[in-house]
Formats: C-alpha cells, structure tokens, sequence
C-alpha cells in the first residue's frame, strides 16, 4: 500500500513485534491462525494441511515464496484487495475473524468483513488479530481454480469450491470467487443448485451457468467484465468437477 | 510537510555474518538502507513494489523482498544479500551453475535469481523441472533468459541429490 502510493501515513505500528499473534492451533474442531502467522508458515502447517486442505491449495496461489515468507493471513484479509486468494478461500470455507479495540473483542464473519475494494468493516481503533475457521469435514471435495497474466499474480478471476457429497448428491457447497467485483464474494444461487441438484454433470453445467450470471465483475484494462464473467462459469465448472473426483487432476 | 528533520531511527542487523549498525528515517526501505547505508549494492531495486524480485534477499533464512520491508522491521534480524554468498573466494555452487548454464544476460535480475534459488532449494532440493520454473517465476528477467537459469537451478538440485553419483 506504502510503495503503491496508495497510503501515505504520518506512523505505523508493526504488529510483527508482537508473538502472541503468530500461531495455529486446532481448538475443538475450529483451527485458530493468528493475524501476524507469515503465509508461508500457514502454508507449511500441518494442522492446516490436515483440517484446511482448501486453505493449503489457495496459499500456493498467493504471490511467490519470497513474499509469503513476510506475508501474513491477518493482512491479506485486512487489506481486502478483491483479486486476493485469502478472502475468498476464507469465505468459502465460513471462517470469521476476531478484531480487538478499546470495547472489546468481536467476531465478524468473512460474509460481513468486506466493505469494498482495500476497505473491510473493521472500525478504525480495530485490529484483527486472529482468524476462525471451522475445520473441513473429512472427505469434502474441494478445488480453487485461477487465471492470472502470470503465476503469483493477483487472480483475473479465481474461484473456490467447498462440497459435502454423498454419491451425486450434494449434503452442501459453499462457492467463493475473487476478482468479480469490489469484493470476494459467496455465489449461493450456485450453491443452492448444487444442493437441490446434486454433483451431475448437468447440475455443475447449471451452477457455472448460474455463478456467471450472479456476479458484477467490473472492467479495468486487464479484462473486460464480459470475460470475467466468462472466466467464472468457465473456471466453477473445472473447480466442481475436480471437487466431485469428476476430474481428478489439478491444472495449474 | 513537516519540515523539521525526520527522527533517526538506530538500527543493529547481521549482514553477511557480520554485525552492522546504521542510523536511517524510519520510512527507508530495507534495499535502500543496504545500498546506500551499508553500501552494499549488489541487491537491485528492480520495481520498488514486490513483484520483480531484484530486490530478494534472505532475512532470517528466508527469501523476502527487500524493497517491501523497511529497515526499521529488520532490526535485529539476520541478513544475507548476494554479496554472502561466495566463501573465502569461490563461489557459492548456484553461482557456477549460472555462470556455466548462461544463467544470466544483463544480469539485473540474478542477485534476486540465485537469492530464491537457494531458499527454493532449501526447501525442496529435489525439485521437477515444473516445480523450479513455478518458483523461479518470483523473479522476473527482462532479458528472459529463463532457459539458462531453469537449467542452472536443475543441475545444482541434481547435483546434491544422492542419485547424482550415478
């Protein structure tokens, strides 16, 4: 934001100095990340790798190495930059943050956090300092699929797929897509299609159909909102097929 | 603007093995405060905004970029900068396989290159060819002479690896 000139602050306060937000813990069937845990040692965690397979699989997607080493979880979704992966992978999985101020603590789930693009519904004297997420139920399908210019790029679009699934029937989806709009975003029409229709191909052919025409992608000089919306039916129907074991193989 | 003179801020960091001190404004940017202040040069500024790579440097072990760190962040810390890497005048082995597999052209790039090279390599020393060119794509080379490095960072792997003596 500094070297963007996007913010010119006259202080800056590093949380980084601060330990006691630098953790993962797995807290009675919810994984507990504090805000300043570097991306790179969410990404190398085995809690994670083991209760949040879906957060592991997005964290490959956010920029390079050398930027999760400094990187954390809290930033990322503190900045809300709504191309970036970590919203939208917070999003489909329900995880919520904890902010802390002068009254108090509260929680705020990732469908309240964001406001608009770099702008979340944090109160100015807020910080976020730690992140909830309910861990994964065993045997959950799941997929994030993306297009970006190049590898480590913010996504032009990206999608993530969360699926409880018996057979074809689908128990419960949760869909979240960035760079679609001001935010990152839950698709629940796509969602709802897949829970009345199940994992099919026709249902998946139904909520990509769908997913494209729920979102309002804007158009900037990468993309135009008409590909966006393309990209997005496009890119849900790979993440659903993957996560339905339709088709088996990620393409990076 | 403010115009009475910024607060200097006392910094202490290991660069290179070697315990260094400076004095900077709590706004210079870590590259910066190498080049200018330790006049250690040889870490590039490439785009000033993370995403070139020229800048990469290990702090505490780790690749990062330097141009979006500032000094005041590294306080303590332990650095090493291209300039740490080759040991009582020999190269470090990264540094000859670029120069044998034509690693590098203007060469503005490979102090970040060979940087995210060793961290990489750390980390998984036993890479496929997919997965260094996916790492090695945090650094960008305007020459694109990407062939030559993806192959200087292979041989290097395949040399440390135990099935190399064969």
């Amino acid at each position: 934001m500094l070297n963007f000139r996007l913010l010119a602050p006259t202080a800056l306060i590093d949380l980084a100095r601060i330990p006691n937000l630098a953790y993962v813990r797995h807290e009675n069937g919810t994984v507990a990340i504090g805000a300043m845990t570097r991306q790179r040692h969410v990404e190398n965690s085995d809690i994670v790798a083991q209760q949040l397979p879906l957060l592991r699989e997005a964290l490959g997607w956010v920029g390079h190495l050398p930027t999760r080493s400094r990187g954390t979880i809290g930033g990322s979704l503190a900045n809300a930059d709504p191309s970036a992966e970590l919203p939208m992978a917070l999003l489909a999985l329900d995880g919520s943050v904890v902010a802390a101020g002068p009254g108090g603590r509260r929680t705020i789930a990732a469908t309240d956090l964001f406001n608009s693009m770099f702008s979340t519904h944090l109160a100015s004297d807020e910080i976020l300092i730690e992140v909830r997420i309910p861990v994964m139920v065993p045997g959950s399908g799941f997929a994030i699929e993306e297009h970006a210019r190049r590898k480590g790029d913010f996504a032009i679009v990206g999608v993530a797929v969360v699926v409880q699934h018996e057979g074809d029937r689908c128990l419960r989806a949760r869909i979240a897509a960035c760079g679609v709009g001001s935010v990152a975003v839950r698709l629940s029409g796509a969602e709802q299609i897949l829970e009345r229709n199940g994992l099919g191909p026709a249902a998946i052919n139904a909520a990509a159909a769908s997913a494209a025409a729920e979102i309002d992608p804007l158009t900037d000089p990468n993309s135009s909102a008409d590909y966006r919306r393309h990209l997005t039916g496009v890119l849900l129907g790979r993440a659903l097929r993957r996560a339905a074991g339709l088709s088996p193989v990620a393409i990076h | 603007m403010n115009e009475t003179s910024p607060e200097l801020v006392e910094i202490s960091l290991i660069v290179n093995g070697k315990p260094r001190t400076g004095r900077c404004e709590p706004r210079k940017l870590l590259v910066d405060f190498l080049r200018e202040d330790l006049a250690l040069t040889g870490t590039h500024v490439g785009c000033e905004h993370g995403i070139c790579g020229a800048c990469t440097i290990l702090i505490d072990g780790e690749a990062a970029r330097s141009c979006i760190t500032l000094s005041v962040q590294a306080n303590g810390a332990e650095l090493v900068s291209i300039e740490g890497l080759a040991q009582g005048g020999v190269l470090h082995p990264l540094q000859q396989a670029f120069a044998k597999f034509h690693g590098l052209q203007c060469g503005f790039c490979t102090p970040g290159m060979l940087i995210t090279a060793i961290d990489f390599l750390r980390v998984n020393p036993t890479p496929t060819e997919e997965e260094v060119r996916d790492a090695m794509s945090a650094v960008l080379c305007r020459c694109t002479g990407y062939q030559g490095i993806v192959a200087a960072v292979m041989a290097v792997a395949h040399a440390s690896s135990p099935a190399a003596s064969t």
